[in-house]
């Protein structure tokens, strides 16, 4: 099955910066939630995936065609949210609609209404007009309209106010959650996505450190406090370790693994919790720093 | 390609009809002083188009590059030399279409041969067609590949040449400067350019270099780096 991008070998390289090389793909339907912190190159990824960027080298397909700017097919396949949300200014948000609905052949003016509807976007006001989380409906509108098979979806929620983050959160997986598309959805803020993604990637420093699965990580990842009184033991898939006299905590990759170790160490008082994916998140990226 | 023209026009409507308003007047100069078989100095009333079409260039630079639409239309699914192009048609387009009503009014008004004033009129849109390139293909260079270089020490750059471009433009074009005699020298060599602009070698040479540079801006708005802002 084709699919809904791939990446081979992309790097991008900036004065103190160098994203990639970056290799991976998604399988359509697939949410990959792509997590990192600020500056991490996600919205070079986006940009890249695109075309508003310039990789230096390496590949990118969308649903195996090039993203290649003189053959712009491949761009029908794909709806955009970024990081800027760029309209004419002077043009209500209707207008700027009709204007984007004559470059798609799928575009369709009653689900703009209905998305305009459910995101109680105001179509009559122009652009410069409105506020930051309704450009960003708007962004989301123009995005969905023609029905993409692959979204990109760049920290759509950044700057909103929480209230406003949250509405606009409600009503976009509402919308996806019929599973029909393909999206990869960058944030820093991981409650935007833990609920929506079947996968996580782990991005640091211009390199993927981690790709999992969603359940994967929250089935193996766990905190896990026992007493031992043996010293200079090294834990398996032991991320973190806190030590007070013979009390440990462990958080472990690999829960099994490490219960495994401990029982065979005779460890007492054992006890495992399990973890969120914020969490298991924050101990990924502390990992590589 | 078309559609994006179309919606550029639209949608600066409102500054197209004021620098059409500013031709309108040398338009209707011209018309009044040919029914009044008056013989004023014509380029005063094509300076005047050529002046209200370097403000369009210049305002419209402005406006593109404060609404980011290099982003925006890069974004939309259209082979990214033709938005290269449209980006150019905008002027053009407007520039044609005060060169039409120029000739019409003169053909139909004036008593005599306007040989000499169509080649000028020739030469000055070629001058047209290169300014308009110019500055989209300084904005891309400068801005999109070479990112050592300072951003504000290229602003202050940028202005520098279009103003002197301009200021050359309208002194070569330009008619009212009064005749004092410490400008003189401007006088001559304005009539020495008008002179060589109203050659038909400087119609092909200008028109050429305008189709040149437009073309040059398109590649190059093609192989950007970046389209962001």
């Amino acid at each position: 099955m084709t699919k809904a991008f791939r990446l081979k070998d992309v790097v991008k390289t900036y004065p103190e910066f160098q994203l990639g090389p970056l290799n991976f793909e998604l399988e359509p339907g697939t949410v990959l939630g792509y997590i990192g912190p600020n500056g991490s190159g996600k919205t070079t990824t986006m940009h890249c995936l695109t075309g508003l960027v310039k990789a230096d080298r390496g590949e990118m397909e969308i649903f195996g065609r090039r993203n290649n700017l003189h053959k712009p097919e491949w761009k029908l396949d794909i709806g955009y949210v970024g990081d800027v949300h760029v309209f004419y200014e002077r043009w209500t948000a209707e207008k700027n609609l009709k204007f984007l609905s004559k470059f798609y052949p799928n575009w369709s003016d009653e689900r703009v209404l209905e998305l305009a509807k459910r995101f109680q976007l105001p179509l009559n006001k122009r652009a410069k007009d409105l506020s930051s989380g309704n450009r960003v409906k708007l962004s989301l509108v123009s995005a969905l309209a023609h029905s993409p098979k692959l979204l990109l979806l760049d920290e759509p929620t950044s700057g909103l106010d929480p209230v406003v983050r949250a509405e606009a959160l409600d009503t976009l997986f509402e919308v996806l959650e019929d599973g029909e598309r393909a999206i990869f959805y960058s944030t820093h803020i991981l409650s935007d996505i833990s609920r929506l993604a079947d996968e996580l990637a782990f991005l640091h420093n211009g390199k993927i450190i981690q790709r999992s699965a969603k359940d994967d990580l929250t089935d193996q990842w766990r905190k896990i406090s026992f007493k031992l009184s043996k010293e200079n033991v090294v834990f398996e898939a032991a991320v973190n370790l806190t030590k007070e006299g013979n009390d440990h905590q462990i958080i472990s990759s690999n829960f099994k693994a490490t219960l495994k170790q401990l029982r065979g160490l005779g460890a007492e008082n054992i006890q495992e919790s399990r973890m969120t994916i914020d969490e298991i998140t924050v101990q990924i990226l502390k990992g590589v720093e | 390609m078309w559609h994006l023209l179309k919606t550029e026009l639209s949608y600066h409507k409102v500054e197209i009809m004021v620098f059409t308003s500013l031709g309108l007047v040398g338009l209707i100069a011209n018309i009044v002083t040919g029914w009044q078989n008056i013989d004023v100095d014509l380029p005063g009333v094509r300076s005047l188009m050529a002046v209200g079409i370097m403000v369009a260039c210049f305002v419209r630079l402005i406006s593109y590059t404060k609404e980011k639409k290099d982003r925006y239309h890069t974004s939309l699914p259209l082979p990214v030399r033709r938005i290269g192009l449209s980006r150019l048609l905008y002027i053009i387009s407007i520039w044609i279409c005060f060169v039409i009503l120029f000739w019409i009014s003169s053909s139909a008004i004036r008593p005599y041969p306007l040989d000499k004033i169509i080649l000028e009129t020739l030469t000055m849109s070629g001058f047209i067609l290169m300014a308009n390139a110019t500055l989209f293909i300084y904005r891309d260079l400068f801005r999109f590949s070479f990112g050592s270089i300072r951003k504000s020490g290229f602003r202050i750059f940028n202005v520098v040449m279009i103003l002197l471009g301009y200021i050359l433009f309208y002194i070569i074009f330009a008619v009212g400067i009064p005749y004092f005699s410490f400008l003189r020298r401007i006088n001559l060599f304005k009539e020495n350019f008008h002179n060589v602009a109203s050659s038909p070698y400087a119609v092909i040479v200008f028109n050429l270099l305008g189709i040149g540079l437009t073309i040059m801006s398109v590649i190059l708005f093609a192989r950007r780096k970046s389209y962001l802002e």
